[in-house]
């Protein structure tokens, strides 16, 4: 495969079209640390770009040469700039230069110099590339439903060229398919806090609640949606501790005895931010103790602390810390 | 829950979870299952291993990082920072190359490229000038254009406050943290470059309590260390809403015992920085974590004063502007400085025990380096950061179980220890950052062009020497204590820990119902805890082997010499040259004479040099084929004399 390759690739040096070209080495100095041992191509592919980008030549070969570095390289900055700056000399079709993206992109997506090309491409284009760019990213997201760079590049998309219309199905069709799926609630908040459509935070938080109660019933171990749950009363503690909906599904899943973890955490949080426990909680989590191993406390809160130190081992540290923050608390 | 294992409806995320589990608790299976002196080794830090990967990858790296061809500076932060914290350095050769190779890196207009001649870039500068540091001293330090690079930073400046990658490059959290700690710890930072980065951070806390990249991303590790670290030194901390970062904090440790990146995503060793490497931040600001706890519906919006430094600097409500912050008459520059002075204040709400516990048996690769997970393959960059929080990691264990001794924790625990960089996706094919956000400020050499007077230099500072400025040499500290507690720790190194239980009991793929907290309980063996001891035997035994090498080597000269000198005589007074035994035998003493010879060599270059003159996985399979060969030489002499004699 490689020798095939190498076949095909002629050497720049035998290339007519650049033969007024003097390649310029790279300065690495008489004993470069972390030298690498270049490829015959890449040496040669790269000699002639410095030269290029030295003289500032923004031609139609310079942008094949850039093509062509970036192919060997596509972590390589100084390329996609220069290549930026021909691309505005020339002013060619930027359509191209989508494709060019995207074929960069199934060779390797997680690049940062990639997507913030293609973001540099879509600002030109304006509104004209609003559903290319979210049918680009949903085929991304469709082999990795949590890619950092693809949706980072659709949330642009849907702030500045808009979109947003489908964005909620979108997101409740991610879900159904993995309810774990944390860049989809993500995703979620963005959308019910930023689409002009929806009418902001506020108007949308009944249904989402709801929404989010039946994911957490479903998956209780679920913490995806527990912290979208919460993030629904971002700076509204108070509406969040009275919502009697979500302490009775704590309730219920610390009857069930299982995947506990959450709903313990969130009656506690509940709790420090002044939620009266009826005796049915207290009943609950008694339930869940095992009394050989804690000690009864008069105290909720603590009793929640000092059971989670035995179910959520990993956290000992943490609980134990907001056990001690209780008694602070008190004082 | 086992019900539901068999039933087709795991989804994408369960079914990748659930893989990663199996096969870690498969090795902690086998690990809990050892008899503990195998368990000592298994858990040990294979110290030279790691020091002979990341020094090989300093003298010269394959074709297949022509792919890091941008990122050469991080290469180097990445080994440099490794080795210090194996409490190693270069030779004066290879640092003295380190700092020729990263000078062609820098741009005469300021900041350094991925590679001589690149565009300058702020990871880049990042990563060139904590390796520089690294170095130390007058040549490295003075090789640093410090009046340039705040003219670099001021170009990246963005008008919303974050921070340009480079000229025209994407704005984020990893830009201002790299442009920020690096104007930190060189004394350039001011209140033009301070100048709304604290509100930019501030729009990137997400509802689930961690930092994404932009606002309106998703919470991940990397930009978390970032978007913390940078309102450190800042002084703006307190915008934060602490109680809810630290909530999904510690949620990112999983049952797998190390950090994810996000919620529900997989364990990476890495993250143990990124996230972990967040603890020991946290740790110093306590007093505002405790007031935003003590008011918690003002999480995030603390509207009364707060002194983070001890400057008596006013803490700002997050509805004052930035503008009242320029206002004040802060040192920005003493701020990174102070900090990393200060006391540690509260317990780690991590389980370093447990993070020790991953970093060991599941990131490290036995001949050198360390990965991801299990399955995968080591990389410079994971090697960094897997072993700067083996330094946070026992030290705090450390703390925990020798509570008493408050001041081995405080001396040892530096944060700096835990810088490292950050690459939040597949950190081998993009850059990444590391941070020693902790490095003292300004272990400069007057020789430094200072350009204008918000350069003020800390004279007290200059002192690059590990003993007195641990914040500038942050990888010497934790590198120490490997090399001088197995002195130390008693024989019966095991802790039980039975904290583990219930991940032995999940290790189906379920979540934990566990009340019941029995199991299997898991064993946590400190780190490199017989080291010494061990390699003292080891040593031994290569004595005795070159002794037997040697005398190998003798015999099979003089038998060799035997049978040549038997030339003219033998049975019936003819030439053994008739026999075609006699031609096997020589030959195989021949080839006995060749083996016996190259391995006392390779022997005795390796007590000059520490190397094996070949460096092959099948070495052992290698000599252990050979030994059995030679040792058939005397049978076939025997069979010989035998034939002759017969």
């Amino acid at each position: 495969m490689d020798s095939d390759e190498e076949q095909q690739w002629v050497p720049l040096k035998n290339r007519p079209e650049w033969s007024d070209v003097v390649p310029v080495e790279q300065d690495d100095g008489p004993n470069p640390v972390v030298p690498i041992a270049y490829k015959e191509e890449f040496t040669e592919t790269m000699n002639y770009f410095r030269a290029l980008y030295r003289a500032d030549e923004r031609s139609p070969r310079a942008l094949q040469l850039t093509t062509e570095a970036i192919k060997l390289n596509s972590g390589n900055y100084t390329v996609w700039h220069f290549r930026r700056l021909i691309l505005k000399a020339l002013s060619v079709d930027l359509q191209n230069e989508l494709d060019f993206t995207e074929d960069i992109a199934n060779a390797n997506s997680k690049n940062y110099q990639l997507w913030h090309h293609r973001r540099w491409v879509a600002e030109i284009l304006g509104t004209n590339a609003t559903r290319q760019e979210l049918e680009f990213t949903k085929k991304i997201l469709s082999h990795d439903a949590k890619h950092y760079h693809a949706w980072s590049h659709r949330q642009w998309v849907l702030q500045e060229l808009g979109g947003w219309e489908d964005e909620l199905d979108y997101c409740h069709e991610l879900l159904e398919e993995d309810v774990f799926n944390n860049s989809a609630w993500n995703q979620r908040n963005f959308v019910i806090t930023r689409s002009p459509f929806l009418g902001g935070l506020k108007a949308m938080r009944e249904s989402e609640v709801s929404y989010t109660l039946k994911a957490i019933v479903a998956h209780p171990e679920n913490e995806s949606s527990w912290r979208y749950l919460r993030g629904l009363y971002k700076n509204d503690n108070q509406s969040w501790m009275k919502n009697t909906q979500i302490s009775s599904v704590c309730l219920k899943i610390l009857i069930a005895k299982t995947d506990c973890i959450f709903a313990l955490s969130t009656l506690l949080d509940l709790i420090c931010h002044g939620f009266q426990a009826s005796q049915e909680f207290r009943d609950a989590v008694d339930a869940l103790r095992n009394s050989d191993l804690e000690q009864a406390e008069s105290d909720l809160a603590k009793t929640i602390c000092s059971l989670l130190e035995t179910v959520d081992p990993i956290r000992v540290n943490y609980w134990k810390w907001r056990k001690s923050m209780l008694c602070q608390d008190a004082n | 829950m086992e019900m539901e294992m068999e039933l087709p409806v795991a989804t994408v995320t369960q079914h990748d979870q659930w893989k990663v589990e199996s096969q870690v608790f498969r090795i902690y299976d086998l690990f809990g299952n050892l008899p503990p002196n195998a368990q000592s080794v298994m858990i040990e830090l294979q110290r030279d291993n790691h020091i002979e990967y990341l020094t090989r990858g300093l003298r010269q790296l394959p074709p297949s990082f022509c792919t890091l061809d941008a990122s050469r500076p991080w290469l180097c932060y990445w080994i440099l920072h490794s080795l210090a914290l194996l409490g190693e350095s270069v030779d004066d050769e290879l640092e003295h190359n380190t700092i020729d190779f990263l000078s062609r890196c820098q741009d005469p207009s300021g900041g350094y490229g991925g590679g001589p001649g690149q565009l300058p870039h702020l990871a880049t500068t990042y990563a060139a000038i904590n390796a520089l540091i690294t170095v130390g001293g007058d040549q490295a330090l003075s090789s640093i254009n410090r009046g340039e690079l705040y003219k670099f930073l001021q170009q990246m400046k963005h008008p919303s406050g974050g921070f340009r990658m480079h000229d025209g490059g994407e704005i984020d959290v990893r830009a201002c943290y790299t442009a920020i700690s690096v104007a930190s710890i060189l004394n350039i930072l001011d209140d033009e470059l301070v100048h709304n980065v604290g509100s930019f951070i501030l729009s990137c806390q997400t509802y689930e309590g961690g930092i994404s990249g932009e606002p309106g991303s998703e919470a991940h590790g990397g930009y978390t260390f970032c978007g913390v670290a940078t309102m450190i030194l800042i002084n703006q901390t307190n915008r934060l809403d602490l109680p809810r970062l630290i909530d999904w904090l510690v949620f990112r440790q999983g049952k797998e015992c190390g950090f994810q990146g996000r919620t529900n995503k997989l364990v990476d060793g890495c993250y143990s920085f990124w996230q972990g490497g967040v603890f020991p931040l946290l740790q110093r600001v306590r007093s505002i974590i405790d007031e935003q706890l003590v008011l918690p519906d003002a999480g995030g919006h603390c509207t009364s004063s707060i002194s983070e430094v001890g400057e008596g600097f006013e803490g700002t409500s997050s509805h004052v502007d930035d503008a009242c912050h320029s206002r004040q008459e802060v040192n920005f520059n003493d701020i990174g400085y102070n900090f990393v002075k200060r006391p540690i204040e509260m317990e780690p709400l991590f389980h370093s025990l447990a993070l020790q516990q991953y970093i060991l048996l599941c990131s490290q690769e036995e001949k050198g380096g360390m990965k991801d997970k299990p399955g995968l393959s080591r990389d410079f960059y994971h090697t960094c950061y897997c072993l700067s929080v083996i330094g946070i990691s026992r030290l705090r264990r450390l703390a925990v179980n020798e509570v008493t001794d408050l001041a081995i924790g405080e001396v040892e625990d530096q944060p700096e220890a835990v810088c490292s960089s950050y690459i939040p996706e597949t950190p081998p094919t993009i850059e990444s950052y590391s941070p020693p956000l902790f490095q003292s400020p300004s272990p400069l050499s007057d020789s430094l062009t200072t350009d204008s007077t918000h350069q003020a230099y800390h004279t007290h500072e200059f002192r690059v020497t590990p003993s007195d400025t641990k914040p500038a040499s942050p990888p010497a500290v934790p590198a120490q204590s490997f090399k001088v507690e197995p002195k130390v720790v008693d024989p019966k190194p095991q802790v039980g820990f039975s904290g583990l239980a219930g991940v032995q009991e999940e290790s189906g793929g379920a979540t934990a119902t566990g009340t019941n907290g029995g199991g299997v309980k898991m064993r946590i063996l400190r780190a490199n805890l017989s080291i010494l001891n061990r390699s003292r035997r080891e040593n031994m035994v290569r004595r005795a082997l070159l002794g037997f090498r040697i005398s190998g080597f003798v015999f099979c000269l003089i038998s060799f010499s035997v049978m040549a000198a038997d030339k003219n005589q033998g049975w019936a007074l003819d030439s053994y040259y008739r026999y075609k035994e006699f031609r096997y035998c020589l030959a195989v003493n021949v080839i006995g004479f060749v083996y016996s010879g190259l391995q006392t060599y390779d022997l005795t270059y390796f007590f000059t040099s520490g190397k094996h003159v070949m460096q092959l996985h099948l070495r052992h399979y290698f000599d252990f084929l050979m030994d059995q060969a030679n040792f058939d030489i005397p049978f076939d002499i025997g069979i010989f004399i035998r034939c002759n004699s017969g």
